[in-house]
C-alpha cells in the first residue's frame, strides 16, 4: 500500500475517534455513537481522498465531504427516528481547520504587537491568507450540511 | 353544570397549551434547531388535536390558540441554551408516539416530559476520552509523538478546568476563556520541557485548544439561517463566535505570559 492510502486510513481512524469523543460532550446516545464514528471517518476519508489525491482543492473537498455525510443522514436519520444533527455535527468535527485559525490568530496577535516594517507585511498576508482560508473551509462545513436538506424538504404547509 | 363542564374543557386546553408550550423549551435549552422546535410542537399540537400557532426567539417559547371565548396564550422563558441530545432525540420521539397515539392520555404526555432522562456521561470517563481526541487532531495536523502527548497532557487539564468551572455555574465565556488558557498553556510548558520546537509547540496548542470548538450553535445557527429562521441563526451564530472569541482570548493570554517570563 502508498504511504498517501496508509495516512488516509490512519487519520480516517483519528477522526472515527474525534467525532464520538465530540458527541459524547454533547449527550448524544451510546447507541449511536458507533454510527458516528463511522461517518466521522467516512467524511475525513472523503476530504483527503479529494485534496491529496489532487481532485479537488481543499474548500471544495470539504464542502463535498460534509454535503455527503449530511446526504447520508437525510437517507439514515428518519429510519432511526432521531433527529440528523445528533449525527452530523459530530460527524464533521475533524475537518476544523484549526491550523489556519490558530496561525491567523498568531498573525493578528504579532500585527497588534510588532513593529518591524517587513514582519507587519509578512503578518498581514498570513492572517488575509490563514483567515480566508479557515472561514472559506468553516462555510464550506457548514454550507455542506445546511444545504443538502433544502432539495429534499419543503414548506410543510403548501398552501401558504 | 354547564359552567362546570366549560371551566373543564378550558383547563384541558390551557394545559394542553402548556405541554406544548414546555415541549418547545425543553428542546429549546437542549439544543435543538429552530425548525425542529416548531415541528415538533406542531405535532405534538396535532396529535392533541389542537391548531396552535408558536413561535421560537431567544427569549422563550410562545404558543397560543384561538377559542370561542378567547385567546389561549402559554409562554416560557428560555433560560439557558444548552446542548444534550439525548433529551433532544428523547422529545423527538415522544412526538412521535403521541402523533401515532400512544399516548392514552395527557397525564402520560406530560409524565413523560416531566421525567427527562438526563444523561450525561461521567466526567472521569470524558476527560481522558477528550484528551485523546486533542491527541487525534495534533496527528491529523502532522505533529509527532511529543508534540501529541503534550496535546493530550493540555487536554487533560482544560477539559478538567472546564467541567470544573462548569460544575461550579460560571458563565460559558469565562469557563472558555480561562479552560483555554490555563490548557494551552501546560501544553506549551510540556512541550518546551520535551524539547519540542516552534512549530510543534503552536501544534500542542492548537490541538488542545480545538476541543473547545462550539460545533452545535455553529452548524445549528447556519441551519436556521438556510430555513428562514434569521433571528435564531444570527443569535447562534453570534453564540458560537463569541465562545470562539473568548477561547482565542484564552490562548492569547498563555503565549503572552509565556513571552513575559521567557517561558
Amino acid at each position: 500500500m502508498s504511504d498517501l492510502v496508509i495516512r488516509i486510513l490512519i487519520e480516517s481512524a483519528c477522526a472515527g475517534f474525534i467525532g464520538p469523543a465530540f458527541a459524547m460532550l454533547f449527550g448524544v446516545p451510546l447507541t449511536f455513537l458507533p454510527l458516528i464514528a463511522a461517518a466521522a471517518a467516512l467524511a475525513r476519508a472523503i476530504r483527503q481522498i479529494l485534496y491529496l489525491g489532487g481532485f479537488l482543492e481543499i474548500v471544495s473537498a470539504t464542502f463535498i465531504a460534509a454535503a455527503f455525510i449530511s446526504a447520508l443522514f437525510i437517507y439514515i436519520a428518519p429510519k432511526l427516528q432521531v433527529p440528523r444533527p445528533v449525527f452530523t455535527v459530530a460527524s464533521i468535527i475533524s475537518l476544523v481547520p484549526g491550523m489556519d485559525a490558530y496561525n491567523a490568530l498568531l498573525a493578528l496577535n504579532e500585527l497588534i504587537n510588532g513593529s518591524d516594517q517587513d514582519l507587519l507585511i509578512s503578518s498581514i498576508i498570513t492572517l488575509f491568507h490563514c483567515g480566508m482560508r479557515a472561514t472559506a473551509i468553516l462555510l464550506a462545513m457548514c454550507l455542506g450540511i445546511a444545504i443538502m436538506p433544502l432539495f429534499f424538504y419543503r414548506y410543510r404547509f403548501h398552501h401558504l | 353544570m354547564v359552567e362546570n363542564l366549560d371551566l373543564k374543557h378550558r383547563q384541558v386546553l390551557k394545559r394542553k397549551c402548556d405541554l406544548i408550550s414546555k415541549l418547545g423549551e425543553i428542546l429549546a435549552s437542549s439544543g435543538a434547531e429552530t425548525r425542529l422546535i416548531l415541528s415538533s410542537m406542531d405535532l405534538l399540537a396535532k396529535a392533541l388535536n389542537l391548531s396552535v400557532q408558536s413561535a421560537v426567539n431567544r427569549a422563550g417559547v410562545f404558543v397560543s390558540f384561538d377559542t370561542p371565548e378567547g385567546q389561549v396564550l402559554s409562554f416560557r422563558r428560555i433560560k439557558t441554551f444548552g446542548i444534550n441530545m439525548t433529551i433532544v432525540t428523547y422529545c423527538h420521539q415522544l412526538c412521535l408516539k403521541a402523533e401515532r397515539g400512544e399516548f392514552k392520555s395527557l397525564d402520560e404526555i406530560s409524565e413523560a416530559l416531566n421525567h427527562l432522562p438526563h444523561k450525561h456521561y461521567p466526567k472521569i470517563f470524558l476527560v481522558p476520552i477528550e484528551a485523546i481526541a486533542a491527541g487525534c487532531f495534533a496527528y491529523l495536523n502532522q505533529a509527532n509523538l511529543e508534540v501529541i502527548a503534550s496535546a493530550i497532557l493540555g487536554a487533560l487539564i482544560l477539559m478538567s478546568i472546564r467541567f470544573y468551572l462548569s460544575q461550579k455555574g460560571f458563565f460559558e465565556t469565562f469557563i472558555f476563556m480561562v479552560s483555554a488558557f490555563v490548557g494551552s498553556f501546560c501544553a506549551l510548558l510540556f512541550a518546551k520541557a520535551q524539547g519540542v520546537g516552534l512549530e510543534g509547540q503552536t501544534l500542542a496548542i492548537l490541538a488542545t485548544s480545538l476541543v473547545l470548538v462550539p460545533g452545535f450553535p455553529l452548524i445549528n445557527g447556519f441551519l436556521d439561517l438556510f430555513k428562514g429562521y434569521i433571528d435564531t441563526g444570527i443569535t447562534r451564530l453570534m453564540q458560537a463566535l463569541v465562545l470562539v472569541s473568548s477561547a482565542a482570548i484564552g490562548i492569547l493570554g498563555a503565549l503572552l505570559i509565556a513571552n513575559y517570563y521567557g517561558v
